[in-house]
């Protein structure tokens, strides 16, 4: 068979008809796409190369980011957010808070651009915060905040107003009239630099700077003795004995960190090396709560003590002062001293044998309301002991420019009276109300021509200035003091100011500088300074801009502290200060103080403070007259109100025409004849919450004091009417003969006991914390022989049918440590600001509905006239067999798998039976709806929520609520551990009471993690835990206080 | 009053003259069937229950729209005037299951006289009751959480909880108690049917009747039911107050974890129970002309166990008193040397004096049947039954273990208005339940009727 050449072979008909669709199919094999070029045209411009780089890039600055995002100037609202913004994760940035003439250092909470937290930064040397700093959270979005400029009561521009300031001082300088600046305290360089400017452009401007309570006798004292005005900080961790007078170092007077310093000699592991306290004091403050011997003593006494002491202890052979000193001296005798002013002579003698024992572990601090002769003898006293020893190279916090005080207040106010003043300008400060009524500021300020207040709210200054001008919140403005040893701190903004704000100092750089106003005048003006003047003095090998962001980031720079010289002590300043006539004790001697809870005053308008228990008294919302028992019953006064009523009797001070009217407090341990009074209170401008708040003690300030302070003869007499305190606690077992009978209980005394007395419930009640064993401590000689001296452990009272629940994983408990406890309260704000906890306000407080999940219970045992304090931080003790949990009908409080009583706010409603059947009465019910219930909603103004911690429920009404160790921290903890491929062993996280606590007196930890702290206290001899007999098994240990009463200080 | 000698070897007589089938089915029927009640029945029904009522709205209303922050409660005192008067008003529903239930097991016949009434009173007791475990919750709308009701949220109830067993023991006896009374209707309603003569009330009563015809059969079946709702309904008695006592029982709060609590409440609710029906039995029996059907000898007897259930109650609040002593419990020593002689003093003595002195009278025949004195003790004993809930809720609670957190709890305006409004629901109830329904049961008290037993003495 032959084949024609052409011959086709075809495999379907389209190829026999020359398809041209087939003709594609052939010759390109592959589909579409498979085989052919990329089209670039239509992909992203990004290679893999570069996608790859990017990601690397991002991932790197995301680590480095947060130190300088702010540097561009500018602060970005969340929604135009950084690539590196995790939403729902805290960022922390570090800044600085001034307040009452101290700077704070504090690392700022942000979550989504709101700080919502404010704490010690720890990295800083001297870290800390008090409860006022961190209640600057609360200022921050206070929703009475001044938000626009006003001018005599009418909404203004800025524009307007910074004419009217520019007209009014070129005026007020070509006319020869006074320009008065008025400031509080400056800690900064900077903004003394831009002042001092201001002061050399106007050489009419006068500068005042003041703070209300200061170190200035205390300061002036020492410039006497040593010739230099700079008081060392004291180094307390190396006192084996420390002698306070009339000081409150532990308290409101002492920064945090010798707070800390201090009770790091109270460590039970360390117990053969306990420190000593004695206070001698008018008041009961917190240093005298938490001292081993205590005296009371009126503070005319002091000076007479402090020679006497002197005298005696120089007879018992200590040296350091001159014969001739000696000799001046030999008037004073110890013995007659403690007669006259019925000091117990037991106390001294322990007290003279502590300090001769130990010389140059032994230092007496004096409070900074005492004269300054008190002072000098103090400062030679110290002389004689040694203590020089004890002072450190480093001063104590120290303002930039010396304070003016009521004197120059008084001649501006009569100044202004005269027409003299052309200027009158407020920088965030109250001159107003703080310097009193009776100085007339307010009046007189509207005899200036032109008169501006630059105010955070418009307080009674701002009300009385033509202008009131809103300045940015600490938190919202830049910053830097310079008032600490060896650092300089950077504040820093959070956010951008919430009002029509601007920052103080870009306005008075404007002005000084004829410069057009801009927001970042001042920020450059610091990251100036820090070039030419921190940079250039620093040793740091960074470069200048990196220097200046790793300051930002920090919060403070290391620079070299300056030590100013100090001469040795002129004993002619105590022959001199001997020579003042003792004055003689009055009557009735009023000490006015500061807060404990408010502070100075100007943070009054924070419901937090308001409502946080004065540590002592328990008395919330109100400042009063603290009496001794005896001066009360002196004066026909009502010791206690009976059960159910909240009213105290009213007496009328006077203070040669200085009067007011304030209800009297029985306050045990109070030196007879003192009344003591905290000022800040009594405001009238401000704010919807400070008003109708307490009573304006500070118009009782006058020039004709014992000190600034103290005012010696005052008349008190019994006014008319009473007046309610809101007390946390009943008043019990405090004086059993005036507690108050009802006549029924009377005749059922007289049937069943014999006595209408009712001896028998007396009996029960008197120290029932200790016969209760709620509160268990020891005397540290009774621990050494015995250190089972409050009985031995038994973490498992009872005998129990179920099997306690093995807890294998994670199992938290906390510790409290009683002997570092002072009882301050930081820890009850907070949480407060942690747990989103709301202020209920008086009436609430008084009905007992107060909703802190922690509060520091306060116990008295011994008599009125010598009380000894407990104090317990109580919350919720998360029992392994919790009494709440089983009788919860709903199932809404349950036991996690760590070991927390949790509650499932869902879920509750709110039956109450578990806060009934806690034996420790540490569940808070919202009877209202309490953000709603105070002062006509002010906590549901709109600004209040962006301040809630939004880890955590805001509570509605009708719930249940409790702490529950911080949950979300706790979660937030191990989800961490979780990305990170670890296993949680409970490490690194701090619960909110904890991290605030300025003597560490918390620990928090998983017990099953043999390192952590909690699981090694937990085993002493001296911890225990409250109410264990009853078979709840509870999770908080305490550690028993040792009070170190009898024989020698330990060395 | 009374200074007649009794023969006591003659049976009482259970309904003194005027004892003919038609005399009592007039005298009984006589309210219902009156029309429009007189003005002065009015005027005390608007001047009294309703007035209560409209109080008790008021703190209602007040409470469900503020919180409960509008009473006096606080943070020891977690309850307070709500829990007592739901005690208070469960105790007094123990009254009507006693008379009914186990006075007719043990054969008493005169309980027929009182019987209906008393039942309706524990029905109206129950449900004045009931607003209070609502209402007192902070959230009142999430009530249905109690309930173990299969959900999409898949959440359960806590059995372990005795406010859960409250929920199952209050509801339960509601609910027999109503089963019970509504059993020993149907005979009356038939009664009442027949002698209406039209209208919606006919068509109401011949409903209810379930066509009841009184025949033989009807009868048997008709007292077996009784029988047997009577032997449900008698533990009840004992388990619904046994279970209220043990909200406070099984807490760990001193005054409160007691074991005597069960006897001891249950005692004490057929004291108040006995008090509350007698008050008003002496009304029903003088504004209704019953006299001779609720006679002296009724009320004689009521007293008579009115004193006794008072002892048994005064021996509790000794025996608490020496177990606090015995068990040398510090903290509950205190609890009750605080109850005597502390600031609730007043309330505890209050509380004695009503409920252990007072009943005391009742030792007398002459005061057993003086209708002002019997009058006033009942009212007496009510005052301090709901003192003693009040002691045991509040005292207990106000003082517990530590000291820092004491507080003495006063009560509101509203905390008022609730209490006097619970007495209103109550009156409310009992009012309208006398113009509708026959308040003694007609056909039980027939059989008692001297002529319905064949006697000796003829007839």
């Amino acid at each position: 068979m032959s084949k024609t050449k052409d011959q086709n072979y075809w495999r379907s008909f389209r190829e026999l008809h020359g398809s041209p669709k087939f003709q594609d199919a052939v010759n390109n094999e592959f589909q579409q796409g498979a085989s052919d070029s990329p089209d670039l045209e239509g992909m992203s411009q990004v290679s893999r190369r570069k996608f790859m780089g990017l990601m690397a890039a991002s991932t790197a600055l995301a680590g480095t980011a947060c130190t300088d995002y702010r540097d561009e100037g500018e602060i970005h609202a969340i929604n135009n957010a950084t690539e590196t913004t995790i939403p729902g994760k805290a960022v922390y940035y570090a800044s600085t808070i001034r307040y009452s003439g101290a700077s704070y250092p504090v690392l700022v909470k942000s979550r989504e651009g709101r700080p919502i937290k404010i704490n010690a930064n720890k990295q800083h040397p001297i870290p800390g915060v008090n409860s006022q700093a961190q209640a600057f959270i609360g200022s921050l979005y206070d929703p009475n905040r001044l938000k626009e400029p006003v001018q005599q009561g009418k909404e203004s521009k800025w524009e307007e107003a910074l004419a009217s300031i520019k007209a009014g001082l070129s005026s007020a300088q070509s006319n020869g009239k006074e320009i008065a600046i008025v400031t509080k305290s400056i800690l900064s360089a900077t903004q003394k630099s831009i002042l001092d400017s201001l002061l050399a452009k106007y050489s009419n401007a006068k500068l005042y700077s003041y703070e209300l309570f200061n170190h200035t006798s205390k300061e002036t004292a020492f410039m006497k003795s040593y010739g230099t005005s700079t008081f060392p900080s004291i180094a307390f961790d190396k006192a084996q004995v420390v002698l306070s007078l009339e000081s409150d170092f532990l308290g409101v007077e002492g920064a945090p960190v010798a707070k800390t310093k201090f009770i790091a000699g109270r460590d039970v592991k360390d117990s053969g090396n306990q420190n000593r306290l004695y206070s001698i004091e008018s008041d009961l403050s917190i240093t005298g709560m938490n001292s081993d011997y205590r005296m009371s003593l009126v503070p005319q006494g002091q000076l007479e003590l402090v020679l006497s002491l002197i005298a005696e202890l120089t007879k018992k052979g200590l040296s350091g002062l001159s014969a001739n000193t000696t000799a001046a001296l030999s008037s004073f005798d110890l013995a007659s001293v403690a007669k006259k002013y019925n000091l117990s002579t037991n106390k001294l003698q322990a007290l003279t044998n502590d300090l001769v024992d130990f010389t140059s572990k032994s230092i007496v601090v004096a409070g900074d309301n005492l004269p300054e002769e008190v002072h000098v003898a103090v400062n030679a006293l110290n002389v004689l002991l040694g203590a020089e020893k004890l002072y450190t190279s480093e001063y104590q916090g120290k303002a930039l420019v010396a304070f003016s005080d009521l004197t120059d207040m008084t001649v501006l106010a009569k100044s202004l009276q005269e027409n003299k003043v052309g200027f009158f300008l407020a920088i965030d400060a109250n001159p107003v109300f703080d310097f009193g009524a009776k100085v007339k500021l307010g009046e007189a300020i509207a005899k200036a021509d032109v008169s501006v207040s630059l105010a955070l709210s418009l307080d009674e200054t701002a009300a009385a200035t033509q202008w009131a001008l809103p300045i940015n919140h600490a938190l919202e403005a830049w910053g830097e003091t310079s008032d600490l040893p060896g650092v300089i701190n950077l504040q820093q903004p959070l956010i951008a100011p919430l009002y029509n704000s601007r920052q103080s100092e870009d306005i008075l750089i404007a002005l000084v500088e004829e410069k057009p106003y801009a927001d970042t005048l001042y920020r450059e003006f610091v990251k100036n300074f820090f070039k030419t003047e921190v940079y250039t003095n620093s040793d740091s090998l960074l470069d200048a801009t990196t220097f200046w962001h790793s300051a930002l980031h920090d919060g403070f720079v290391k620079v070299a502290k300056i030590v100013e010289p100090r001469s040795a002590f002129q004993e002619t300043a105590l022959i001199a200060a001997a020579k003042t006539p003792i004055s003689p004790s009055s009557e009735y001697t009023v000490v006015l103080k500061q807060s404990n809870s408010i502070g100075d005053g100007t943070l009054a308008n924070i419901g937090w403070l308001q409502e946080l228990p004065d540590p002592i008294s328990k008395v919330t919302w109100d400042n009063y007259a603290s009496m001794a028992p005896a001066t009360m019953k002196k004066l026909g006064l009502m010791l206690y109100p009976n059960s159910g009523d909240y009213d105290y009797d009213l007496i009328d001070i006077d203070i040669n025409g200085r009067k007011v009217t304030i209800p009297a407090f029985a306050q045990p341990g109070l030196a007879e004849g003192i009344v003591s009074i905290c000022l800040g209170y009594g405001r009238t401008h401000g704010g919807i919450v400070l008003e109708g708040v307490g009573f304006d003690a500070n118009s009782l300030l006058g020039l004709d004091g014992f000190s600034p302070t103290i005012f010696a003869d005052a008349k008190v007499t019994r006014g008319t009417g009473t007046y309610q305190l809101a007390s946390i606690q009943e008043h019990n077992a405090l004086d059993l003969d005036s507690m108050p009978v009802t006549t029924v209980g009377a005749i059922a005394g007289f049937i069943f006991a014999g006595d209408s007395d009712i001896k028998p419930l007396k009996e029960l009640i008197k120290d029932a914390h200790l016969t209760r064993g709620i509160v268990k401590e020891a005397t540290l000689e009774e621990y050494q022989k015995d250190h089972h001296v409050i009985g031995h452990k038994s973490h498992l009272p009872t005998f129990t049918m179920d099997r306690p629940h093995k807890y294998t994983g994670v199992k938290w408990e906390m510790l409290i440590d009683q002997n570092k406890c002072t009882g301050c309260g930081e820890c009850v704000i907070s949480c407060n600001v942690e747990n989103n906890i709301p202020v209920v306000g008086k009436d609430q407080v008084i009905k007992g509905r107060e909703m802190h999940w922690l509060r520091i219970d306060r116990y008295y045992a011994g008599t009125p006239e010598d009380p000894q304090v407990s104090t317990q931080p109580m919350l919720c003790q998360q029992c392994d067999n919790a009494p709440c949990e089983n009788v919860c009908p709903v199932v809404a409080t349950t036991h996690s798998p760590d070991g927390i009583n949790e509650m499932t706010y869902n879920r509750c409603v709110g039956t109450r039976y578990c806060a009934n059947n806690c034996p420790y009465k540490v569940r808070r019910f919202n009877f209202y709806n309490f953000r709603d219930h105070f002062k006509d909603a002010h906590q549901e103004k709109p600004v209040f929520a962006l301040m809630t911690n939004p880890e955590v429920t805001v509570r509605s009404r009708g719930v249940m609520e409790k702490c529950n160790f911080c949950v979300q921290r706790l979660r937030e903890g191990s989800a961490e551990a979780k990305r990170s491929h670890k296993v949680f062993d409970g490490s690194g996280v701090e619960v909110a009471c904890q991290e605030v606590c300025p003597t560490d007196a918390i620990y928090f930890g998983n017990i099953n993690d043999p390192k952590s702290k909690v699981a090694q206290y937990r085993e002493h001899d001296l911890s225990y835990r409250v109410l264990e007999e009853i078979g709840v098994r509870p999770n908080v240990n305490y550690i028993a206080k040792l009070r170190n009463v009898e024989g020698k200080a330990h060395s | 009053m009374s200074t007649e000698t009794v023969d006591y070897r003659k049976p009482l007589l259970l309904i003194e003259g005027k004892d003919g089938f038609k005399e009592l089915d007039d005298c009984i029927a006589a309210p219902i069937e009156e029309g429009i009640p007189p003005i002065k029945w009015w005027i005390a029904f608007i001047c009294g229950p309703l007035f209560l009522l409209s109080l008790g709205l008021y703190g209602v209303i007040r409470s469900l729209t503020f919180g409960t922050g509008e009473w006096g409660n606080n943070n020891p005192a977690g309850w307070a005037f709500p829990i007592v008067n739901f005690v208070f008003w469960i105790g007094i529903g123990h009254a009507g299951t006693l008379i009914s239930a186990v006075l007719f097991l043990l054969r008493q016949n005169w309980r027929t006289a009182i019987a209906r009434f008393a039942e309706a009173m524990t029905i109206f007791a129950v449900i004045t009751a009931m607003v209070f475990p609502i209402l007192h919750t902070g959230r009142p709308w999430l009530a249905h959480y109690l309930l173990p009701y299969p959900n999409e949220r898949n959440l359960w109830v806590n059995f372990t909880s005795p406010l859960l067993w409250d929920v199952f023991a209050v509801s339960t006896y509601g609910a027999v108690s109503i089963i019970f009374w509504y059993v020993g209707l149907v005979p009356d309603f038939a009664i009442m049917r027949d002698r209406t003569k039209g209208g919606i009330r006919k068509l109401i009563y011949s409903l209810f009747s379930l066509g009841w015809r009184g025949s033989n059969r009807h009868w048997q079946h008709y007292e077996k039911c009784y029988m047997i709702l009577a032997g449900i309904s008698t533990p009840l008695v004992f388990s619904v107050h046994t279970i209220v006592s043990f909200d406070f029982a099984t807490s760990v709060i001193p005054g409160w974890h007691t074991t005597i609590f069960p006897p001891y409440f249950v005692a004490g609710a057929v004291f108040s129970g006995f008090a509350a029906v007698e008050t008003a039995l002496i009304f029903l029996r003088h504004f209704f002309n019953m006299k001779h059907i609720v006679t002296m000898n009724h009320l004689d007897r009521m007293n008579k166990i009115i004193m006794c259930t008072g002892m048994m109650v005064g021996y509790a609040y000794a025996m608490e008193f020496f177990i606090a002593w015995y068990g040398q419990n510090p903290n509950e020593a205190f609890v009750f040397v605080n109850r005597a002689m502390g600031p609730y003093a007043w309330g505890y003595w209050t509380m004695v004096s009503c409920n252990v002195i007072f009943p005391q009278v009742f030792w007398f025949r002459q005061c057993r049947r003086n209708i002002p004195l019997m009058f006033t003790i009942t009212i007496i004993v009510n005052i301090g039954m709901w003192f003693e809930r009040y002691v045991i809720v509040i005292s207990s609670l106000h003082r517990d273990y530590l000291p820092s957190s004491w507080a003495y709890f006063i009560p509101t305006k509203i905390d008022f208005c609730l209490m006097l409004g619970s007495f209103g629901l109550f009156t409310t109830l009992v009012f309208l339940f006398v113009r509708v329904l026959p308040a003694i049961a007609i056909a039980e008290i027939k059989m008692v009727a001297p002529h319905a037993q064949p006697t000796h003495g003829g007839h």
